[in-house]
């Protein structure tokens, strides 16, 4: 108990206090600017951190992944420009009811979302982390698999109005996943001579490109039609925008579902925000008692995909300290810094690091009600920028999508593909095909392969052995049953 | 005082008019680290660069364009000028094992070395759960079985593995994992029998979490003599893995010279060795830029015979 208490003093210091607090600073202004995001963030912080003391500077990144959650969400909810393929799930509600003239309370229900279902998380990560970590584990491959086939399946959901249209967005998103060098044989797909592809096409470039990039065309053409009284409209109703106590109770139950799937997801190393995210969006979708609300701005949207990902980030502490093993790239980052100051992931974490880690404990639950207080005082001042003219800000925005990815892609190679999935996304917006659909694909695509290419191999030489993954085989046989209640849903939701 | 030393450095660069023998160097030199920022040999690099920036009296400018194991740097490096003002920092496999998979356009010979800094260590890991102990007992399990299943992360731990498989008659199934994570979940959750994994496995080896049967770099590890190397075992492979600067091809001698004596007293630093050896779980090791280029050379040449030896 003795080092539970110095762990508190340690963490309720002035300088861990402040270095939180500048973290948590330093995360949501880097995360809402468009073409910068989290893992950015973390990148930028890291070297600032490497002569202060290990809570503080621990503390300090743990506060800028937190931060950096909320910011994505500002950039997507005021200015339709995601930071990151997860954001794209608070798009979806957030900007259509800002743009209706309530930007704020747009920020505040991804806010308070957000805080809920941080401290969700981590509230299992300080209580529940160990035990849960050697459950994670049980899931190997063939469960990742199964998991992932019937996510998708849920997720086919959202495929806007026409379910052929969104197969199609889906499978071409999976096929440019494929560009990189095949996992298995090693040798170079799709990747015409460019080392640059062999990792991959780098998912920021293509995410800001497809997402954000054509939003800034299509409102710099409207630009031309703007009027000074869209503003003044806009300012009338500032007065009922704000989230009420009532308003945000009745948001219970998708915050409380979305902190579920964003810690279960995030338990489980390889899965990542984007399923999260999208998983609890459709999941709300489907128990919604208005769904065909959702789209058209929504609170219920925003909280769903706002306490998920903001889960996410909590529960992937739980492989990460306890395994080593990083479940997203803000985590992988977070390994290394780790690292630097000393602290060496693993199962005897809790007694090695036992005073350290409490510390961090504390250090996460005191950035949370940061990300409250200067969150609340953030975004008076960022939903300001719904007042700005549009040919004032999207310009800017642009400038900033290219100088972010520029940095922290290394380069004009990533620039260019940016610049030219533009023009793709620029189109399938044109076309109604939707975006959102491209994003999971690509995103989801490549688990999906090498999940089931490893499950493959691993039951190569013993296929009787896929009788010892019960909960993998149930998953797999109710994925037929979920697609059956979907499309029926579907066909109610059409007629009615 | 840093601060006021790079004003006056700034404020001396100014007022002086272009001296005709301007001694390296005179402007900040880019130092492009082949891997993603914030990992272990991004890390050792920038502390690295820290050191060099003092010995130097210059800025280093650290840019990380990382990709295919330092590929994607070590391209754009060799297209720079050779003026000593823009180096690399990759590792030794990116030389001499990379090229020969035909999958990039250079070769060992397109870029001058620098030095080498400090030796990565890599091993077999098996779960803990495992019905082995040792080497021994693994092939024994495995020749009983038929079969092995084994957590690959690079091309050349999987030519490795096949080539003990060939020799041992065990078929493996190897089981393709992206980055280092993928084959340490695989083996901490009892997935495979056997993984590739970096020096991360050593506390986790300490933990108790996992078993590590042996040790792929030639050196082993110092601290744990009970883990045999592979030419302990009586194979006559290894993997060589040590970070390494590098340069244009034709880079400006004075330069190359300056830089390697620069780090060669880096590496001597309190910082860079605790890193390295405590953290990092690394070795230290210092060659310079000859003896790198040797060293690239003779690991290519044993490389190219193990591939040989597997494609029979």
């Amino acid at each position: 108990m003795d080092f539970i208490i110095t762990a508190l003093l340690d963490a309720l210091s002035l300088t861990t206090f402040l270095s939180v607090a500048l973290g948590v600073l330093i995360g949501i202004v880097i995360g809402a600017i468009p073409g910068l995001n989290a893992p950015m963030a973390i990148a930028v912080a890291i070297p600032l951190t490497f002569t202060m003391a290990p809570l503080a500077a621990i503390g300090m990144l743990v506060g800028v992944m937190k931060g950096g959650g909320f910011g994505g969400a500002i950039g997507a909810i005021l200015l339709n420009t995601p930071g990151e393929p997860h954001s794209a799930a608070t798009t979806l509600d957030g900007h259509p009811l800002a743009k209706s003239g309530k930007p704020r309370k747009a920020l505040q229900t991804a806010l308070y979302s957000s805080v809920v279902g941080d401290s969700c998380s981590d509230l299992v990560l300080i209580l529940l982390a160990p035990t849960l970590a050697i459950f994670a584990l049980q899931a190997g491959p063939v469960e990742l698999a199964a998991i992932l086939i019937i996510s998708l399946t849920l997720i086919a959901s959202l495929s806007g109005k026409s379910l052929a249209k969104g197969i199609f967005a889906a499978a071409f998103g999976a096929l440019l996943a494929t560009v990189g060098v095949d996992p298995e044989t090693a040798s170079p797909r799709f990747t015409f001579g460019f080392v640059e592809l062999f990792d991959g096409l780098p998912l920021a470039a293509v995410a800001i490109g497809v997402l954000a990039v054509p939003e800034i065309i299509m409102r710099l053409q409207e630009g031309r039609h703007y009027r000074r009284r869209d503003v003044e409209a806009v300012a009338t109703e500032a007065r009922q925008d704000r989230l009420t106590l009532s308003e945000f109770l009745a948001l219970k139950m998708p915050i409380f579902r979305g902190a579920g799937i964003g810690t279960a997801i995030g338990a489980l190393p390889g899965l990542g925000t984007t399923l999260a995210a999208f998983l609890s969006y459709a999941a709300t979708k489907r128990f919604s008692k208005q769904p065909e609300k959702l789209g058209t701005g929504a609170t219920e949207g925003i909280a769903a995909t706002e306490s998920a990902n903001s889960a996410v980030s909590g529960a992937n502490l739980i492989p990460l300290l306890t395994l080593g093993i990083p479940g997203n790239l803000t985590a992988a980052l977070l390994v290394g810094a780790f690292l630097i100051h000393g602290v060496t992931p693993g199962p005897l974490i809790f007694q090695r690091d036992a005073q350290l880690i409490y510390g961090l404990f504390a250090a996460m639950i005191m950035a949370n009600v940061m990300v409250l207080v200067i969150g609340s005082f953030g975004l008076r001042v960022f939903a300001l920028i719904v007042k700005v003219p549009p040919y004032v800000v999207y310009p800017i925005v642009l400038l900033l999508c290219v100088v972010g990815i520029y940095v922290s892609q290394g380069g004009f190679f990533a620039v260019w593909l940016m610049l030219g999935f533009a023009v793709l996304g620029y189109l399938m917006v044109r076309l109604e095909i939707s975006v959102v659909c491209f994003i999971i694909g690509l995103v989801l695509g490549p688990m999906i392969e090498l999940s089931i290419r490893q499950s493959v191999v691993l039951l190569s030489r013993n296929p009787a052995a896929i009788f010892d993954h019960v909960f993998a085989l149930v998953l797999v046989v109710a994925t037929p049953f979920v697609a059956w209640i979907l499309v029926r849903d579907r066909a109610r939701l059409s007629d009615g | 005082m840093k601060i006021l030393r790079t004003i006056l450095a700034a404020a001396a660069a100014f007022t002086m008019v272009a001296p005709a023998y301007a001694e390296y160097p005179d402007k900040p030199i880019t130092l492009v680290v082949g891997f993603r920022a914030g990992g272990g040999s991004d890390t050792a690099a920038r502390i690295l660069a820290t050191e060099m920036e003092s010995i130097l009296g210059q800025k280093l400018i650290v840019e990380n364009k990382g990709g295919a194991g330092g590929a994607v740097a070590t391209e754009y490096v060799r297209r720079q000028k050779p003026d000593g003002y823009t180096i690399g920092f990759a590792v030794a496999t990116t030389f001499a094992f990379t090229p020969l998979t035909g999958n990039v356009a250079y070769t060992a010979d397109d870029v001058d070395f620098v030095a080498t800094t400090h030796g990565y260590r890599t091993v077999f890991a098996s779960p803990k759960d495992a019905t082995f102990d040792d080497w021994a007992g693994m092939i024994a399990t495995a020749k009983d079985r038929g079969w092995l299943n084994y957590a690959s992360i690079i091309p050349l731990d999987r030519a490795i593995i096949k080539y003990i498989g060939n020799k041992e008659g065990i078929e493996v199934n190897i089981v393709p994992t992206r980055g280092g994570a993928g084959a340490r979940q695989a083996v901490l959750g009892g997935h495979v029998d056997l993984a590739f994994s970096g020096s991360n496995a050593l506390p986790m080896y300490e933990d108790g979490a996992l078993k590590v049967v042996a040790a792929l770099n030639p050196e082993g590890i110092a601290e744990h003599t009970s883990i045999p190397t592979l030419s302990n075992l009586g194979y006559d492979v290894a993997a060589s893995e040590a970070a390494v600067f590098f340069g244009p091809k034709d880079m400006d001698p004075e330069a190359r010279a300056k830089l390697e004596s620069a780090l060669e007293e880096a590496v001597k630093s309190e910082a860079f060795r605790d890193f390295v050896n405590n953290k990092f779980r690394g070795f230290e090791t210092f060659q310079d830029g000859a003896a790198t280029a040797a060293s690239i050379a003779e690991d290519a040449v044993a490389y190219q015979e193990l591939l040989a030896a597997i494609k029979e």
